[in-house]
């Protein structure tokens, strides 16, 4: 009886290959797919910017530390509020409102 | 398909298949963490900077003792006008507000009429006592009001939602008609917040901003496109200061790899021993080493590198995000920039095949000039 040769590898059923092309072709199609969806979100995104006339992204913290969860919430934190004296970072006075006094309160004098 | 000595390499790892088979998906996911690392940051400096390209030339605002505060639009308006380079003026109406959540960027829509561009995007604008919110603006306890407070507090009907693709510059937005706008932010009526001004070429943005700031009766301060893109690229410098200290645990996984690989190499002497022995030259010998290695270290990288892509720019980095900069609900969509991500790819790839590979050479280069019957009396897993 005739015995199979030891020294090569069974490749008859070109297992690995089949296996490497379909991966390939999903790779090709998921990064097909990726770059349609991206095009279309940036084009959005690129619409309402300029039919708002945003100038700052709402992704980026723009205080002098990081984004933490003490800032309340899911809403984003400060961007250039036209209402807020220059030099001021903190969150409580960056709402609109909080910096005057309270109706009854006295403004704080030197 | 595969040559007499890949047959051989791909043997030599079957030997030990547990073995082969950890340090494969020890290399997969450490290049699949170090990519992440790297990718992430670069997909979000591309992203603003393709983005930041939309946003108004220069942005004017006024200042008094105080800070900034609101400016006459028709003085403002015609002030700009009239200095040579500048294409377009608009005055904005927004502010920050009290959410349920928050803090909230409120816009005070301009326009009567949807632009043709947003057609299908924007059903109808927002009338009196109806908001447009962004998508990660939570309207509180019931889904169709909001309640705002500013200068004043009201209730707000919520028409409509802002695409979630958009989030990167609306995710706090919340749009409303300008006369509630005036009203929550304590504007006076004929006075804007600022004016966002469009110049016919980019390289007036600098050139006419003393021009602009001499055409108005009060100080003005002028933010340009390139400052806030200088801006933004320093605050993500900061960010990749982080990812750059997350990124050392990964580099000491990589060096703790090939000093394995090495040790183990060099452990294999005897096996060279015996190769040698029946012939096989100091270039089979090197030709083996290298081929065994990139039969593991190919398909990982390879692997490794898919999952990065897939984690920063398929789903959305949204657990990146929440990871390293506390975004706890957004889902930024990242853009691919292929220069960029290549470039990344390229870095990876350097950054572990060469050592990895190097460390399967020592072995070879070690027994070139060694004795066969030293070499096959070494202890080594035969």
């Amino acid at each position: 009886m005739k015995r199979e040769p030891c020294d090569q590898l069974d490749t008859s059923r070109y297992g690995l290959m089949v296996i490497t092309l379909v991966s390939l072709i999903a790779l090709a199609v998921m990064t097909i797919l990726t770059i349609h969806t991206h095009r279309d979100s940036r084009q959005t995104t690129r619409m309402w910017i300029t039919y708002l006339a945003l100038h700052a992204p709402a992704v980026l913290p723009s205080g002098h530390v990081l984004r933490d969860s003490g800032y309340s919430g899911p809403a984003i934190d400060r961007r250039h509020s036209p209402y807020l004296p220059l030099m001021d970072f903190s969150m409580e006075s960056i709402i609109v409102g909080s910096l005057k006094p309270e109706k009854g309160e006295m403004l704080l004098e030197d | 398909m595969f040559n007499t000595m890949q047959i051989w390499a791909f043997r030599d790892l079957l030997r030990r298949p547990f073995e082969s088979l950890l340090l494969g998906i020890t290399l997969t996911l450490t290049v699949a963490i170090l990519g992440t690392l790297l990718l992430f940051p670069r997909a979000l400096h591309d992203t603003l900077n393709t983005l930041l390209k939309a946003t108004p030339a220069i942005v004017l605002r006024r200042l008094d003792a105080t800070g900034f505060c609101p400016l006459p639009v028709q003085a403002s308006v015609l002030a700009a006008e009239n200095v040579v380079g500048v294409v377009s003026v608009r005055p904005r109406i927004w502010g920050v507000v009290n959410g349920p959540d928050g803090p909230l960027t409120i816009v005070g829509i301009l326009e009567n009429k949807i632009p043709k561009a947003l057609a299908g995007k924007l059903t109808r604008l927002p009338e009196p006592g109806q908001v447009i919110i962004g998508f990660g603006v939570s309207s509180g306890p019931s889904a169709n009001t909001l309640n705002l407070k500013g200068e004043i507090s009201r209730n707000y009907e919520v028409v409509d939602r802002l695409p979630e693709k958009t989030s990167m510059f609306t995710h706090d937005l919340v749009l409303m008609n300008p006369e509630d706008a005036r009203q929550l932010i304590g504007l006076p009526q004929g006075y804007a917040c600022d004016l966002a001004i469009d110049v016919f070429h980019e390289n007036e943005q600098d050139a006419i901003l003393s021009d602009l700031t001499a055409s108005f009766s009060w100080p003005v301060e002028c933010v340009t496109r390139l400052q806030s893109q200088g801006l933004y690229a320093g605050r993500l410098n900061r960010g990749r200061t982080l990812v750059a200290i997350a990124v050392i645990p990964g580099v000491l996984a990589l060096c703790l790899l090939v000093a394995v690989n090495t040790r183990k190499s060099m452990g294999r002497q005897s096996d060279l021993g015996i190769m040698k022995a029946m012939g096989w030259t100091t270039g089979n010998i090197v030709r083996f080493q290298l081929y065994r290695e990139l039969s593991v270290c190919l398909p990982s990288v390879f692997v490794g590198t898919c999952l990065s892509f897939v984690l920063v720019y398929g789903p959305g980095a949204g657990w990146a995000a929440d990871f390293f900069l506390g975004w706890n609900t957004l889902p930024p969509s990242l853009y691919l920039e292929p220069t960029g991500a290549a470039t990344v790819v390229l870095e990876m790839a350097g950054l572990m095949l060469v050592p990895m590979i190097a460390s399967a050479f020592l072995p070879a280069l070690k027994g070139a000039t060694a004795d066969v019957h030293d070499m096959i009396k070494e202890t080594g897993s035969r």
